[in-house]
This record gives C-alpha cells, sequence and structure tokens, in this order.
C-alpha cells in the first residue's frame, strides 16, 4: 500500500467517526426533546386529579360535605313552614373545589307529601354562591320577606292580605279537598296546647316567638321571618326530628348547630337575616311560645276553625283532592 | 457489543411503553373527571395500568433505562394514589350507599 492509498483510508475513517458523532448528538436531542414533552405532559396530566384530592381532602377534613348538607337541610326545617326532605333524594356531585348538592322538598296536605320545591346548590369550598330553587306549588310563600308580607303573624302584627277574603275562598272549595293553612293566633300559646285543641286536623308545623316578630325586625335593625319546627313525629330516617323526644329541644340544638354556618343558612332559607344569637338566647330564656301554626286537614275541618276564638288571621295554601283517609 | 445494543434498546422500549400507558391512563382520568362521568376507576384502567407497571419494573432492573422505569412506576404509583384517596375520601364525603 502506498502512502496515497493510506492517507485515503485514514481520511475515509475519520469521515465515519465525524458522522457515528453527529448520529449520537442527534440521539441525544431527541430523547431529552421526548423526555422534556413527557415531562411536561406528565405534570400538565396530574393537576386535575391533584385538585380533586385536595377537593375530596378538604370536604372530608375541612368543612365537611355532611355539615354543608346538614347545615341546609335543617335550615330549611325551621324556615320553612311545613316542609321535609327525603334522603335518598339528596344528589351530591363534587367538582374542582365545589360541591353541588339537588335534593327535592317535600310539603304535607292532607296525609301526603307532594314535591314543594327542588333545590340545586353549589358550594365553592365552603361558601353558598349559587342557590337555584324551583318550585312545584301553586301558592308560593313571599319570596322578598318584609316586615308587613308574611302568612304567619305575631298578634300585635297585621297582614297585607285580607283574613274574610282567605276565609270565603276556602269556603268555596269542594269539600272532597284537603287543604293546607297558616293560621295565626291572638296570643301565644303552647304548642301541645294548639294541637290538643286543633284535635281535627294535623297541626304540621309551629311558627315560634323568638322575640323579634311583634314588629319582624331584629335588635339591629334586620327584618326576620318566622322560624319554627316541625310538630308531628317524624320517622323520616333523614329528619333531625327521627325519635325526638322534645321537637322544641331538637329544635333549640337545631338553632345551635347552624348558628356557626348562619351566612350559609341565611342563603340557603328565603329569609333576608336569621338573626339566631339573638333568637337563641330569648328562647333560652324565655321557652317555646307559638303565635301561629301550619294545619292540613279535609277542608270542612279547616272551616270550622275559624270558631276558635284564638285564630285570628287565615291564609290558604295549597288545595288537593280527598286523600284523608285514616 | 450487538446484543448489548439490542438488550438497551428492549429495556429503553420497555421504559417509554411504561411512561405512554401511565400518560394514557393519566389521560383517560382526566377525561372522566372533567366529563362528569362516574367511570368505575379500576375496571377500565387496569387494562392500562398492570401493562404499564410491569414494563416499568422491567425497564428498572436496567442500569440506562432505569430512569424511564422509575418514571412509568411513578406514574403509576401516582394513579394508584389517587385511586386509593378517591375511594376512602369519597366514601367520607358522601353519606350514601
Amino acid at each position: 500500500m502506498d502512502a496515497y492509498e493510506k492517507l485515503l483510508k485514514k481520511a475515509k475513517s475519520s469521515g465515519q467517526q465525524v458522522n457515528n458523532g453527529t448520529k449520537n448528538v442527534k440521539r441525544a436531542i431527541n430523547f431529552s426533546k421526548w423526555k422534556l414533552i413527557l415531562t411536561t405532559l406528565s405534570i400538565v396530566l396530574m393537576i386535575i386529579p391533584t385538585c380533586y384530592i385536595f377537593t375530596f381532602m378538604y370536604y372530608a377534613f375541612g368543612t365537611k360535605s355532611t355539615t354543608l348538607m346538614d347545615v341546609a337541610s335543617k335550615t330549611l326545617y325551621i324556615t320553612e313552614p311545613n316542609t321535609t326532605l327525603e334522603e335518598m333524594e339528596f344528589d351530591m356531585d363534587f367538582s374542582i373545589f365545589s360541591m353541588g348538592l339537588s335534593f327535592e322538598q317535600y310539603k304535607q296536605i292532607g296525609v301526603d307529601f307532594y314535591p314543594a320545591k327542588s333545590y340545586d346548590l353549589t358550594f365553592v369550598l365552603n361558601d353558598l354562591v349559587k342557590s337555584d330553587t324551583i318550585s312545584h306549588v301553586e301558592k308560593i310563600y313571599p319570596k322578598n320577606p318584609t316586615e308587613t308580607n308574611q302568612w304567619i303573624v305575631h298578634p300585635n302584627h297585621t297582614v297585607e292580605f285580607p283574613t274574610e277574603v282567605e276565609w270565603r275562598v276556602l269556603s268555596g272549595l269542594p269539600d272532597e279537598t284537603v287543604v293546607e293553612a297558616y293560621l295565626s293566633f291572638d296570643d301565644l300559646y303552647n304548642v301541645k296546647d294548639i294541637v290538643k285543641e286543633m284535635n281535627s286536623v294535623d297541626v304540621t308545623w309551629a311558627a315560634i316567638y323568638t322575640g323579634t316578630e311583634d314588629d319582624m325586625v331584629s335588635a339591629d335593625g334586620d327584618i326576620v321571618s318566622p322560624i319554627g319546627y316541625p310538630v308531628q313525629r317524624d320517622q323520616t330516617y333523614w329528619s333531625p326530628f327521627r325519635d325526638s323526644t322534645s321537637h322544641e329541644e331538637t329544635f333549640l340544638m337545631m338553632l345551635k348547630e347552624i348558628e356557626p354556618y348562619e351566612d350559609i343558612a341565611v342563603k340557603v332559607s328565603s329569609h333576608k337575616n336569621l338573626e339566631l344569637e339573638e333568637r337563641i338566647q330569648y328562647i333560652e330564656a324565655n321557652g317555646f311560645k307559638t303565635y301561629g301554626v301550619v294545619v292540613t286537614g279535609p277542608k270542612a275541618e279547616i272551616v270550622s276553625l275559624r270558631d276558635l276564638t284564638m285564630v285570628r288571621h287565615m291564609k290558604l295554601g295549597e288545595v288537593k283532592l280527598w286523600n284523608w283517609e285514616r | 457489543m450487538e446484543l448489548g445494543k439490542v438488550k438497551m434498546t428492549f429495556f429503553q422500549g420497555l421504559g417509554w411503553l411504561s411512561i405512554v400507558l401511565g400518560l394514557l391512563t393519566l389521560l383517560f382520568i382526566n377525561i372522566s373527571l372533567i366529563s362528569g362521568y362516574q367511570v368505575p376507576l379500576m375496571d377500565n384502567f387496569s387494562l392500562l395500568l398492570y401493562p404499564a407497571i410491569i414494563s416499568g419494573a422491567f425497564s428498572s432492573f436496567n442500569k440506562r433505562s432505569r430512569s424511564l422505569g422509575l418514571w412509568g412506576l411513578g406514574l403509576c404509583a401516582y394513579i394508584g394514589l389517587f385511586i386509593v384517596c378517591m375511594f376512602f375520601l369519597g366514601w367520607m364525603v358522601i353519606p350514601f350507599p
């Protein structure tokens, strides 16, 4: 081999080495590129599941989902006259840092329970940001409460609706109907006495005097609405009044349980203010007296309540066909 | 020399496979969470998750593909943690059967 061939061979082999080097660099760049892409993808895809884990942890260990549900349901029991909730109708839905709660509310008319409202609440963490309600009843309780537009009023207070007209409408209904009526009394009474006096109908809910109902304004000057509790025995598994020996004590306990979450309770209810601290103090000092109740029963039996001297005002609620089978 | 190269490529391939399967599982979890469908997690994702764990474990035996294997196994561990957390926390936050 002459010197020329040696030189040629050397040049060729060095060229191959350069090619291999470029190939290796290209491969390394590709490897790094894919590594970077997949690392970014890994991080991006972990964001939503991690947020869900934190959301569930918040509703399990922070403000519990069950607490929010309890506050919502208990608030409705004490602020919405003659209503009840069904446990299995509760629907919970979680998304990132928020919880949706949907449920149905029922009303007793006669002996049957009818859907009254559908609630759709959205909490962002523990803040109620959306509260949609759809009413299924014909007579809708005032949505924007004022001092005078209540259906159940204190003896010292006046009503906006003409009671005479309400009695006449009730008298005009067929006898084969059952009705719901909101009665206001001429004085404060014990709930037990009222139930005894009105034994021909079902007393479903009693409004309790809390020291603010004389003019429906709290000590701070805020407008309040009636609060009370279901009177009849409630064996629904979900009900806070299930197996309750004293509905009055359960009512007071519920008020105390709701108090730390008053902001949420106000948003859930149709009331403008609840003023729970002031009202709890009054009840603890003065006991439980009612100034009005919600009753349901056959039309004729409700008409006969007009003869009771204690009944001052009557507002007719829902009317349904006869179902009073006992 | 050539056998060593094939072996390395095989293990690296398993590592990449583990990562891709892990990411695919994560993608499906994201889709189910965003769309809001209640997909039973274990039933559907196990088809992707088990091969991802196996390939990740094999890949981590080789020194040069270990980082890829561990990455794939890390993704699988995260998914496992997510499933366990969602199961137990879900049981705590939803009081209904």
